[in-house]
Parts: structure tokens; C-alpha cells; sequence
């Protein structure tokens, strides 16, 4: 095989490997960039996530999903949305107390509430310890005779007393990772590293990515003349 | 042709510092979630009044302290527990006519309070949301008319559920939360104390 031979099989691979690298672009730069812009993809789904029976009430259910609590008084054949001024979202888990039935709590991603009337009116449950982390999320929840309260959260275990009035670490918050190297990327990815600049900035990239990736697949059905130049 | 790819690869090695220092931040944070608070003032209370009353010629304030009864059914609306003990209108006017309402409320955000105005018309629909003292170290996008606009012709019918009627700003969840549920608490105490339909009942 010649030197010429050699350059132009070359050539030749390198434009049908760069059509189909040309493809991952296309697909990196528009998933990246509705992950920018999730709301454009419509509602999310809404699957339900916890359920919890009503030990007073037989056949009143109460269940979380992404968008707060909703209430089943026929055994869950039918749910009413919870009335709540600020329901929390993901809602993991939802759990009546084994002291007080009338005692109930729901666990969203960042939100701890409670109620102390069976779910009728509701409140904030702060969750504050040494350490805590400013953006703690909360994975699980469990509650044990005596008003203890145990949040299994993205950064180690919580005890709660008294309701929830007070926290400690059962698990360090040192003992996991020191570094979230995941969000890292994410964040690099989708330039929230910068903050709403980084995203406005990461969307023009994007932008800039789609249009040489299609101009480059125009050019490239033109019997990839450009190389040749 | 060299040059540019060094501006590349100073351009990328720049934002990776960036984001690694962002990471290391938030670790400096564990020690301290509530921080040194950094309380930024956008509005003094009587700049919010000017503001939101600023075609009015007279203002003045009432305090309402709600009866068992009135707490008791703003609590239904609400689902929500009422802590404040009472509630002090600011109200303005025009030559004898009714400007609104506003109420300067407090909520708390990820870890602090947020200060803000929440003004109402004649007709009890929002016709200005401005966050006046905002004091975490981050998530302040809440302030932004592109978010408070949201909340603009909202009555106390609409539930101004998170990012379903109106949508959180990225990266301050809580804080638009905060400001969800004070425009709607706000909605349900003006609706109970002054509502024509409420004061008939």
C-alpha cells in the first residue's frame, strides 16, 4: 500500500468515524440542553413513592409522590390531593407514629413535615445537627416508640427526639465521600458550576455544537469535499 | 493555530479549578450550614411601601388579630399551621379610593428567613411580589421579577403549588418554596379578613 493510498483509506475513515461521532453530538448536545430546560419536556411523570395505612381510620391511606401527599378514603381506589401551604415534593416517605396514631410524617427530598391531627393541618419539621450540610437529602425515614424519629439522609443517619425536635449524627456526616465527584461533573456538564452565567453560557455551547455538528453533516453528503480542501 | 488550543485547554483547566474550589466551598460549609449570614437588603420597609403604594396618596396600617374561629379556618385553607399571633395590613388610597393591600412577610428559606412584600389590588389579586432582605449565601435568584412575576393576577383560589403553578428557580428550591407559600398565605388571610363574600358569611 502506498503513502497515498495509506492517506486517502485514512481520510475516508476519518469522515465516516467523525459522521458517526457527529451523531453522539447531536445527542449529547440536545439532552444536555433539555436538561437545562426540563420544563419544555411537559409534566413529569408521577409515580407514587410511599404509602402509609391510617391504624384509625380503616380504609384511609395516605400516599407520597413527587408533587406532595394524597389521601384515599376507599382503601385507594380514589386520591384527593393533601391540602398543604407548602407540600414538600418527592415524597419518600410517609409513616403514622407507633406512640400516636393522630401523629403522622411525610419525607420529601429536602422537607421533613408533620402533622399532629391525622393529616389535616401540617407543619415544617426542622431538621438541624452539627454538620449539617447545606444541601442534605433526605433518602428515609423511620419512627420508633418514644417519639424517636431515625432520616437516613444522602450524608449519613440522623436521631431525632421529642418529635423531631432535636437531631444528632448517628452516622458522621465525615463518613461519606468528601467530595461529591458525581454532581462535580454534572455541574461541569451542564455549566451550573457558573451558576445561571455557566448555564446560559453551556447553552450557547450547545447551540454552537448542534450547528457545526449539522453544517459538518450537510458538508459531509457533498462527498466530503471539505476534507479534501 | 497553537495559540488558540492553549486558550482552550487555559479556558478548561480554569473552569475545573472552578468547579473542584465550588466542591471544597460547600465542604467548608459542613462546618457551618447557616454561615456567616449574608444579608443583603434590596428594600427597607418604607421603600417597599413606596413601591408597591406608588400611586397612592395615603397610607396607613391595621393589625388584625384573628378570633379561635378565624385561626382555626385559616388553618383548614391553609393545611398548614398559623404561628403569627397577628398580622399587620398595610393599606393605601387614592382621593378616597382603595390601592390594595400589602403585607411584609417573613419565611423561612433553606436555613433563613426571607423578608418580602407581597401587594394585592382592590380586587385581592397580586399585583406585586418583591423580596426585600434576602440573607443565604446562595439561591438569591428568587428576587428576580422573572420569578416573582408568576405570582402576579393570583387569587386565593390558585394553589401555587411548586413547580407545578409556579415554577422553583434552578438551585433555590427552598427559597421559592418560602416565597410560594407566603404569597399564598398572604392570599388566605387578606381573603378571610376583607373579602366581600368572606364578611357576608
Amino acid at each position: 500500500m502506498t503513502g497515498k493510498q495509506m492517506k486517502s483509506g485514512l481520510r475516508r475513515s476519518h469522515r465516516w468515524v467523525g459522521g458517526v461521532a457527529a451523531v453522539f453530538i447531536l445527542l449529547a448536545g440536545i439532552s444536555g440542553f433539555l436538561l437545562q430546560h426540563p420544563s419544555w419536556l411537559g409534566p413529569a411523570a408521577n409515580p407514587t413513592l410511599a404509602v402509609a395505612a391510617d391504624p384509625l381510620v380503616p380504609g384511609r391511606l395516605l400516599r407520597g409522590n413527587h408533587w406532595g401527599v394524597e389521601e384515599s378514603t376507599d382503601d385507594g381506589r380514589t386520591w384527593r390531593e393533601v391540602n398543604m401551604l407548602a407540600a414538600p415534593t418527592d415524597v419518600v416517605r410517609v409513616i403514622f407514629s407507633p406512640d400516636d396514631p393522630l401523629l403522622v410524617y411525610a419525607l420529601g427530598r429536602y422537607i421533613l413535615v408533620g402533622s399532629q391531627d391525622g393529616g389535616r393541618i401540617w407543619r415544617d419539621i426542622p431538621v438541624r445537627a452539627k454538620g449539617f450540610p447545606p444541601d442534605l437529602t433526605y433518602l428515609d425515614l423511620g419512627a420508633a416508640p418514644g417519639g424517636f424519629l431515625y432520616l437516613l439522609t444522602g450524608n449519613g443517619l440522623l436521631a431525632g427526639s421529642d418529635e423531631g425536635r432535636s437531631w444528632e449524627w448517628r452516622s458522621s456526616p465525615d463518613d461519606g465521600p468528601s467530595r461529591d465527584w458525581r454532581r462535580l461533573i454534572h455541574d461541569l456538564h451542564t455549566g451550573q458550576v457558573l451558576g445561571a452565567t455557566g448555564r446560559r453560557i453551556t447553552d450557547i455551547g450547545a447551540l454552537a455544537l448542534l450547528f457545526i455538528t449539522v453544517t459538518g453533516l450537510v458538508l459531509l453528503r457533498r462527498n466530503g469535499k471539505t476534507f479534501r480542501q | 493555530m497553537r495559540q488558540p488550543l492553549k486558550l482552550m485547554l487555559v479556558a478548561t483547566a480554569l473552569i475545573f479549578v472552578c468547579a473542584v474550589g465550588t466542591v471544597q466551598g460547600q465542604d467548608q460549609l459542613t462546618e457551618s450550614p447557616d454561615g456567616p449570614e449574608a444579608v443583603k437588603v434590596y428594600y427597607t420597609p418604607d421603600e417597599a411601601l413606596a413601591k408597591v403604594f406608588a400611586k397612592a396618596d395615603s397610607l396607613w396600617s391595621e393589625e388584625w388579630t384573628p378570633t379561635s374561629k378565624e385561626r382555626s379556618e385559616l388553618e383548614n385553607r391553609l393545611g398548614w399551621v398559623v404561628a403569627e399571633e397577628s398580622f399587620v395590613v398595610h393599606r393605601g388610597g387614592k382621593k378616597g379610593q382603595d390601592q390594595g393591600y400589602a403585607m411584609i412577610m417573613e419565611e423561612q428559606g433553606r436555613f433563613k428567613p426571607i423578608t418580602f412584600i407581597v401587594k394585592l389590588g382592590a380586587d385581592l389579586r397580586v399585583e406585586m411580589v418583591l423580596v426585600m432582605v434576602y440573607r443565604e449565601s446562595r439561591g438569591d435568584g428568587v428576587k428576580r421579577q422573572r420569578f416573582l412575576k408568576q405570582f402576579r393576577d393570583k387569587d386565593g383560589s390558585d394553589h401555587l403549588r411548586l413547580n407545578r403553578d409556579i415554577v422553583a428557580v434552578s438551585g433555590a428550591t427552598m427559597s421559592s418554596r418560602a416565597l410560594a407559600s407566603g404569597v399564598k398565605k398572604v392570599l388566605a388571610i387578606l381573603e378571610l379578613k376583607y373579602s366581600p363574600t368572606e364578611a357576608g358569611s
